[in-house]
């Protein structure tokens, strides 16, 4: 069974992420199939599944590249599907392994990301359905506008990374969320 | 912080990218003496005026070109490796 970072015995166990105005939540248990090269989206079209425009996210399709993307929760039986395939197909980029899924949410969202990346990410400046590759609290990262339960963004990072980041999110957003005293 | 216009990703912060040196052909292998190699692999012409360069962006691992002056480092243009075939 895999051991994400943040699991009980992962590098990270006891790890807090923040809550609050600013509040970071983790997903990185959640299905990534990722493929890279040649061959990547005419396989996945091949398997019914719709593939947006680079930088661009649809539907759980994430198009990192022109021949880069990465399946959300997809269905199960796509690795299969891929194993069985002919190439060109791509090669397997192991997203569900090597990188960290967070979420980003709360009321001073947006003045927390003004913060920690460089992109603007303001309602009016950055659509929901594009994708952001940049940095976010100094790590290498991908973002893009996902309302899970409310205003959020999604954030894909080197799962190497994860309690970096969570402390790196609590740093920036300690002014946003202090607790006031009297 | 200067600003570099990456074609897939627009323009972003300098210390997004990763520069890999000038665009050069690749030397035959048939008919290059070793000496030539190692000068091909390792030595760079200082030149001045505009160069043809290498640039990665980090974040998205996407490699493309740069076209700068060396002189002022006036970026003129980048443009994807795929244009490299029309030229």
């Amino acid at each position: 069974m895999r051991i994400y970072p943040l699991d009980p015995q992962g590098a990270a166990e006891g790890t807090p992420l923040v809550t609050g105005d600013v509040t970071l939540r983790d997903f990185s248990h959640t299905s990534r199939f990722g493929l890279k090269g040649r061959g990547s989206v005419a396989f996945l079209q091949s398997q019914g599944i719709s593939v947006p425009g680079v930088n661009e996210t649809a539907t759980g399709v994430l198009r990192l590249g022109s021949e880069e993307v990465v399946v959300l929760d997809g269905p199960t039986e796509l690795r299969a599907s891929w194993e069985a395939a002919q190439a060109p197909k791509g090669y397997y980029a192991w997203r569900e392994e090597t990188w960290a899924m967070m979420h980003l949410s709360g009321e001073r969202l947006f003045d927390l990301m003004a913060k920690i990346c460089p992109v603007d990410l303001s309602v009016s400046a950055f659509a929901v359905g594009r994708i952001a590759q940049t940095r976010v609290g100094y790590v290498e990262a991908i973002t893009w506008r996902n309302d899970r339960d409310g205003i959020g963004f999604d954030l894909l990072f080197d799962i190497a990374a994860t309690a970096f980041f969570a402390d790196a999110v609590a740093t920036a957003s300690a002014e946003f969320n202090r607790e006031v005293t009297p | 912080m200067k600003i570099l216009t990456c074609p897939m990703n627009g323009p972003r912060n300098i210390n997004e990218f990763q520069s890999f040196g000038p665009l050069k052909a690749n030397p035959d292998p048939d008919a290059t003496s070793d000496a030539d190699w190692a000068r091909h692999l390792f030595r760079a012409d200082n030149s001045r005026g505009t160069i043809v360069e290498w640039w990665r962006h980090v974040p998205s691992n996407y490699f493309f070109l740069a076209e700068r002056n060396a002189t002022t480092n006036e970026v003129i243009r980048t443009f994807d490796p795929s244009e490299l075939e029309q030229m």
